[in-house]
């Protein structure tokens, strides 16, 4: 079963995290809490990323702005390489010689003459 | 059938220089003139294929696009750029908006959000000219297959021109948010399709799109001096944009057609008159074409060759949007007579024992010969 945590278990379990700076990462949509018995839950992953986020701000100098910024980055590439490999899985299926001339093709837009 | 390398049309190599590209195609476009080949009808597709080979590596972009991606380059097809709507089948579209989905939520906006009311998208009509028509110019009258606003719903797509809502899947923002374990992945939201609205009653008009497939016919102006690629922008007469967005263009991309007599390049023109002998050994006048249907009188030298090209200064082309006209150029083809008479036999018979020193290239062509054989007879 996921387990939950409170705003405070949150701020508690977080090195550098602060409630001001969790609503604050919450507003800008870094991390999604659940409401449970009216109140805001965080499940283990999200606090595994609001982590993440004040290791960025402490390590790097980060503002919240920052460190929002790189965690989204971080999303965005993970993102892109599922899309990669649905690309790569839909090529895969196609004839060796459709194939052949995709290669060549990226070959050629990667390394143009 | 595959269509040939340009390089091969011409036949030069793949690092042939400006020049010998252009040498090539003079070389080929006289070669295969329809005017010299009446009895061939295949000369005149290759004549055609030569053209185009020339059109495309001639100009530096054009090139520079053929050599990458071969004739590819070129087939944009009739439809459309289709820019900010995103075409399903184009391969390149699917990661049009990266940048976008990057760092739009940096840059005070939500990417697919801001797709609510979008721009319609550009359109490409060919148009062909004649060279008469490119030479003076025409108003052009042009029917395009469009989208416009759907008059019912004012292009809205509502029912009555009512206002869309705010999607209540992803809240407006046109994307919803999944979570895959530690990651958090943002897909176009399945119920709005990204536009973040959606509305409750579609117009039946439109089928809640805002806009209508409708035929529009355009008067255009075509200035004088055009060319074949020569690209002409009608901002806002393009397709109509989604749900009251700004229309996009409408781009006629012009092509002009071979013309029987004149030849261009660039702003010249280039004409090959025939003379008979006796005009170029004696001299005289010919009457010369010129493309605005008139005619000029032009005066031969005497002693002329054949291949002698006279200049008509600003009797070219006119410069498309400057002041100013490029020559035309009579290329003097001499022409040996056929079908002699008895007595012209004689006369010519008679001219040639009285000829002396008639024919320097000739003697000093053959003195040259001669040369050549005695070094390799001491070689």
């Amino acid at each position: 079963m996921t387990v939950h945590y409170t705003e405070a278990e949150v701020v508690a379990r977080v090195d550098g995290l602060t409630v001001a700076r969790l609503r604050s990462f919450t507003a800008a949509r870094c991390v999604r809490p659940v409401e449970r018995e009216g109140r805001q839950t965080f499940a283990e992953p999200e606090v595994a990323r609001l982590r993440l986020l004040c290791e960025l701000a402490g390590d790097f100098d980060l503002d919240e702005e920052g460190a929002a910024m790189v965690l989204s980055l971080v999303d965005q590439i993970h993102g892109l390489r599922q899309e990669l490999r649905t690309l790569a899985d839909a090529v895969a299926g196609e004839p060796e010689e459709v194939r052949r001339r995709i290669a060549q093709r990226a070959a050629g837009t990667r390394f143009p003459e | 059938m595959a269509k040939r390398d340009y390089y091969d049309v011409l036949g030069v190599t793949r690092g042939a220089s400006d020049d010998e590209i252009k040498r090539a195609y003079r070389q080929k476009a006289k070669a295969l003139h329809p005017d010299r080949n009446k009895d061939n009808p295949a000369s005149e597709a290759q004549f055609k294929e030569v053209s185009e080979a020339y059109d495309a590596l001639k100009d530096p972009q054009k090139k520079a696009a053929y050599d990458r991606f071969g004739h590819a380059a070129f087939e944009n097809g009739g439809g459309g750029f289709h820019r900010g709507g995103g075409n399903p089948h184009d391969f390149a579209s699917a990661f049009s908006d990266v940048f976008d989905d990057l760092f739009g939520d940096f840059m005070g906006q939500r990417s697919r959000a801001g797709q609510r009311a979008s721009r319609g998208s550009d359109l490409r009509y060919n148009l062909r000219l004649s060279l008469e028509e490119a030479y003076r110019g025409r108003q052009a009258t042009i029917t395009v297959p469009s989208s416009v606003a759907c008059d019912v719903c004012n292009g809205t797509g509502a029912e009555g021109g009512a206002e869309p809502i705010a999607c209540p899947t992803c809240a407006g923002m046109g994307k919803v948010r999944a979570q895959q374990g530690f990651f958090t992945v943002e897909r176009t939201c399945p119920t709005c399709s990204g536009r973040g609205q959606i509305i409750k009653n579609p117009c039946t008009s439109c089928a809640g799109a805002g806009r209508v497939r409708k035929d529009r016919t355009l008067s255009v102006n075509i200035p004088a001096g055009v060319e074949t690629g020569t690209r002409i922008r009608l901002a806002g007469e393009g397709e109509a944009g989604l749900r009251g967005g700004p229309s996009g263009d409408l781009y006629i991309f012009i092509e002009v057609e071979q013309h029987p007599i004149f030849e261009r390049d660039g702003q010249n023109l280039y004409c090959r008159i025939p003379v008979s002998i006796t005009t170029a050994a004696l001299g005289g006048e010919i009457e010369a074409p010129t493309l605005d249907g008139g005619r000029t009188r032009v005066k031969v030298p005497a002693g002329v060759q054949s291949g002698k090209q006279l200049r008509l200064r600003s009797k070219g082309m006119p410069a498309l949007r400057g002041t100013g006209a490029g020559d035309l150029y009579i290329e003097l083809a001499v022409e040996t007579p056929v079908n002699l008479s008895q007595r012209q036999k004689e006369l010519l018979r008679e001219f040639e024992g009285e000829a002396r020193d008639n024919h320097p290239e000739g003697q000093d062509f053959f003195s040259r010969v001669k040369s050549f054989w005695e070094g390799v007879k001491g070689a």
